[in-house]
């Protein structure tokens, strides 16, 4: 585990710069809501690599940088550029920026990622609200750490679900709700593969979000995750997934995602 | 160069130094450990895996198998004859690396081939298995870490595992010999201790055929690597939940064996037939 005075000299950084009042809302950018920087209005943009004991991100179509700012008036904290498992991290690093936004004192998280549908009524480039998720990394960040209060049974806020479909509705954008199921990667799934996790209670699988839920839930915060589905991983009609395509889609859905994140934010009680 | 690739091309140019043929040959077997349908080539040169320099970072000396290049006919291939297991503690990135040396000599299609136990109650022991597409049920896979564009994309598509056309071909010829085969879909677990029978119950209901140990991170490094792949499995052991016994080792073993003989002149006549 990153110990304590990691996070501290991470703390004190950060603290360093930010003279401000603290951001309450913490964001982690996945494929397919880059395009929400845009409309942060920023105060500070950090570069990871400055930030001691932070992660460097390897992927080339990811940034890497801690951006201080606020969105539909409220401050947040947003991470452009995550770490995967894929990548070679311990899940101690992939959430490092998650036990540094719990020691800031941040309350809530959005979490979004790209990831492929599994269930046959989903679309290419629709969103869907994260219900619940299976982790098949078969690790945790709590393994040999102890864990504070750890309760899976409802990783995702409840009420901000409820709050995501209300935002949803009122603007009009269409939204899925279903369980996410978190491989290795980096490769894609095989045909076998995608009709197992089907079977198995998915709907949608991807390679990320589930560290980062599991140790903001720990740290008693409310996570909300957000998928765009890029992909169908449907194993009887299974065709080669182009990355480009992958991205091509996600591009597609931003407008709405970045919508839905926006309102979410403007409504959240914090 | 990463050095990942450094170590790739140390090892094949030792392999090339060793090289008894004018060409290297771009097909290439990899199975278990000395099985009896190896006799049907000719071995040119045996290289012990323990002499090909650099050594795992866990150590080589206890891995057991050989690069065997090896004649048939008017053909010369390259046999890995021996797995490196997952369970005799070697990394996933240590069993691709003969995957990516056989690439930089030069290989554009491997045909593997496992011992397997089936879960499918109307496979038999004693039989061959072709498989079609498998399911990582291991915990790890080979490329896991940063990954050198050089050798292969960072997210390779698995739709085309097993080559599909290759595979067609197979099976054609197959049923032109009038060759019992099992059509399979392959689950790769860890080992080394064998299947409970709920773990079998499992492997069945998402959709396994056939179970083995080795097959897996070696299909993921060559579709990275670009490689055209096709797999059997030796069928050795009944793993059918619902009548799991326990079998002795020689019972394996002659189930095997028995597998072997009647696949060892096929083998040899569908690696003459190979374009």
């Amino acid at each position: 585990m990153p110990d304590r005075r990691a996070v501290n000299d991470t703390i004190s950084f950060i603290r360093g710069l930010i003279t401000d009042s603290l951001p309450n809302i913490g964001i982690i950018l996945g494929t397919g809501l880059g395009g929400l920087v845009k409309d942060i209005h920023i105060t500070h943009k950090i570069d990871y690599k400055d930030i001691p004991h932070f992660p460097v991100s390897t992927v080339e179509s990811h940034h890497g940088y801690l951006i201080f700012g606020t969105i539909a008036g409220k401050n947040c904290v947003i991470m452009q550029g995550r770490f995967h498992f894929y990548e070679g991290y311990l899940h101690d690093d992939i959430t490092y920026p998650v036990q540094v936004m719990a020691a800031l004192g941040l309350k809530n998280l959005i979490i979004s990622n790209a990831c492929g549908g599994l269930n046959p009524i989903f679309h290419k480039a629709d969103l869907m609200i994260m219900r619940d998720h299976i982790n098949f990394h078969f690790t945790t960040p709590f393994r040999g750490n102890g864990y504070h209060r750890y309760c899976n049974r409802h990783p995702y806020d409840r009420d901000l679900i409820n709050l995501a479909e209300g935002v949803a509705l009122e603007n009009e954008i269409k939204i899925q709700k279903g369980v996410y199921l978190s491989l290795h990667g980096p490769h894609l799934e095989t045909r076998a593969e995608y009709h197992m996790v089907r079977k198995l209670g998915a709907d949608a699988v991807g390679m990320s979000t589930i560290p980062e839920a599991l140790q903001a839930v720990n740290h008693n915060m409310k996570v909300i995750g957000l998928s765009i589905i890029t992909d169908m991983g449907l194993p009887d009609i299974l065709k080669p997934a182009a990355l480009h395509e992958i991205l091509e889609t996600a591009a597609e859905a931003e407008p709405n995602l970045t919508l839905l994140t926006e309102k979410i934010i403007e409504k959240m009680i914090v | 160069m990463t050095e990942q690739k450094k170590k790739i091309f140390e090892s094949a140019n030792f392999l090339k130094g060793k090289n008894p043929f004018k060409k290297i040959s771009p097909f290439a077997i990899v199975t278990y450990y000395n099985p009896s349908f190896i006799k049907a080539f000719k071995i040119v040169k045996r290289v012990s895996y323990k002499d090909i320099p650099p050594p795992f970072s866990s150590g080589n000396e206890k891995l057991n198998g050989d690069v065997l290049f090896a004649a048939h006919k008017n053909k010369n291939l390259i046999i890995l004859n021996g797995h490196v297991n997952y369970y005799d503690g070697y990394d996933m990135n240590d069993a691709a690396h003969y995957i990516y040396v056989l690439q930089a000599l030069g290989v554009a299609k491997i045909l593997f081939i496992d011992e397997v136990g089936h879960l499918n109650p109307r496979f038999k022991a004693g039989s061959v298995a072709l498989i079609y597409d498998h399911i990582n049920l291991m915990g790890n896979n080979p490329l896991i870490g940063e990954n050198d564009n050089s050798i292969g994309p960072r997210f390779p598509d698995m739709s085309n595992a097993y080559d599909e056309k290759w595979t067609a071909d197979i099976e054609k010829f197959l049923i032109d010999k009038k060759f019992r085969f099992y059509p399979s879909v392959y689950i790769g677990v860890t080992g080394p201790e064998t299947e409970t029978e709920a773990e079998c119950r499992l492997y069945r209901e998402i959709g396994a055929d056939v179970l083995g140990y080795c097959l897996v991170p070696e299909n993921i490094a060559a579709v990275h690597a670009g490689l055209s792949c096709a797999a059997f499995g030796i069928i050795s052991r009944e793993l059918v939940a619902d009548r799991l016994v326990e079998i002795s080792e020689e019972e394996k073993l002659s189930n095997r064996q028995k597998a072997e003989k009647s696949f060892a002149s096929i083998l040899a006549e569908l690696v003459s037939s190979i374009k």
